[in-house]
């Protein structure tokens, strides 16, 4: 007599479709496509106070879009003015600058960014942008052969070194009529790519094993993570990462092969219970807690109002994500405290907020990816795994009233 | 309704619960801070990343 119940509960809930979490998705999913919109629609930064603030007596005549010639009032020719766009850490970046007739770059400015702000910060406090200005049409201004890069901002100073590159280039080769060197847009696949590659083998390998081989293996590849993933590269999977994605920033994959393999193993490796092999297996910050987690005897624990938790975490991620998209600047709102460990880099908020995460983790067995993460599966299935069961319950109830 | 269950009496479920808590208001205050920056960062921008050949020698 039992038996047939869970049929029957089945088929009672089968044709009501939609249920309150899934209007929630849809609302989320409607309110970040608005938010999309009204991002889209802010509008790009102005050149004309670069301009003015390098030449003040003199006027600027736009030649294209993002190139302007720059004449004294006697009318003689001052220099050229040009605007470079590269791929930075969270989006494009900007950079205008005036160069004069002899092929020097006079001054520079960056226009726009999106990077993470302390970061951004650190690249102006090393100095970086003074290592650019001065550089003149012989220069390559490649980073790695005439500029180094500062240390643990890898990515911005790429990103600000090319858009110099491309903007001085421009001048020259179009203005100035002047041969300069070929342009190599060189693939940077080095260690960490390599890495992060054997990172995801190692991880979906271990799923292979059992008992004390598999715990080792585990072990083997968060402590790889940890040192560098986290230390040598702090290079960890972050917001800012699927918030490029959600505002439609492709960096070029030349010099971002590492975000590409990343977002890839992410989407391909699937854990079985978990929602992808990184987070578990070789995520440093994890790995960090979970070492905490072992000398202080860690473990889950109970909570109160754990209702309360799930949803603060889920919403302060939706309001992260919804920032970046107003604001159209993936880093901006990437909380994770992932570089304030990692670089010691952040708001005096992240300092404090790490401070409270490694001592619970002592106790708690990883509080912030319970708890905290914007990338956990709490917030990532909430949000974004169940958009496509959705497509596929609503096509089934579309498709047979389109063929009746 | 709201009875705690027997794994969550005592001081620690209470506890974490706190502390966590104010992580997330301290990832509230930190977002909030991040985004008046950048609401006010258009003239900044220029004035802070404005560099000159004179002024690097």
């Amino acid at each position: 007599m039992s038996e047939p119940l869970p049929v029957v509960e089945a088929k009672r809930r089968k044709p009501t479709g939609w249920r309150k979490q899934d209007a929630i998705r849809v609302s989320v999913v409607a309110w970040l496509a608005a938010l999309w919109i009204y991002g889209a629609m802010r509008v790009e930064s102005d050149v004309q106070p670069f301009l003015q603030r390098a030449w003040p007596d003199a006027t600027h005549q736009r030649i294209d879009d993002d190139t302007y010639r720059v004449v004294a009032l006697d009318e003689s020719l001052l220099g050229y003015a040009a605007v470079g766009t590269a791929s930075g850490y969270g989006g494009p970046l900007r950079v205008g600058i005036a160069m004069d007739t002899l092929g020097l770059v006079q001054s520079l400015a960056v226009l726009e960014h999106r990077e993470t702000p302390s970061f951004f910060n650190r690249v102006l406090r090393d100095r970086f942008l003074q290592r650019l200005v001065g550089r003149s049409t012989d220069d390559a201004i490649v980073l790695g052969q005439d500029v180094d890069a500062v240390t643990g901002a890898t990515y911005t100073s790429l990103g600000l070194t090319q858009s110099v590159h491309r903007a001085a280039r421009r001048i020259a080769t179009d203005e100035l009529q002047v041969p300069v060197p070929p342009d190599e847009r060189r693939v940077v696949f080095g260690l960490p790519e390599i890495l992060l590659i054997a990172l995801f083998a190692l991880g979906v390998l271990q799923r292979q094993l059992r008992g004390r081989r598999k715990r080792a293996m585990r072990w083997i590849t968060l402590l790889t993570g940890l040192v560098f993933l986290g230390f040598v590269y702090n290079a960890p999977f972050v917001l800012a990462h699927l918030n490029m994605v959600l505002v439609g920033y492709w960096p070029e994959w030349q010099t971002h092969l590492y975000w590409y393999i990343l977002i890839l193993g992410l989407l391909l490796f699937k854990a079985k219970r978990e929602w992808n092999v990184y987070c578990y297996d070789f995520c440093p910050f994890g790995a960090l807690q979970e070492v905490m987690g072992a000398i202080g005897g860690a473990k889950p624990r109970k909570v109160r109002w754990p209702a309360v938790l799930l949803w603060a975490q889920r919403l302060v991620t939706l309001a992260a994500i919804s920032l970046a998209l107003v604001y159209r600047n993936p880093g901006l709102t990437s909380y994770e405290i992932f570089g304030t460990a990692f670089r010691l880099e952040g708001s005096n908020y992240q300092f404090a907020l790490l401070a409270v995460v490694v001592l619970m983790s002592l106790f708690v067995h990883r509080p912030w990816c319970r708890y905290l993460c914007p990338l956990h599966k709490n917030t990532a299935e909430g949000l974004f795994d169940n958009t496509r069961r959705i497509a596929r319950t609503t096509w089934h109830k579309v498709r047979p009233a389109r063929a009746a | 309704m709201a009875q705690s269950s027997p794994g969550t009496r005592g001081v620690g479920p209470t506890l974490w619960s706190l502390l966590l808590m104010a992580c997330v208001i301290l990832v509230v205050l930190h977002l909030a801070n991040a985004v008046r920056s950048e609401a006010s960062g258009g003239e900044d921008l220029l004035e802070s990343t404005f560099t000159t050949v004179e002024a690097t020698r």
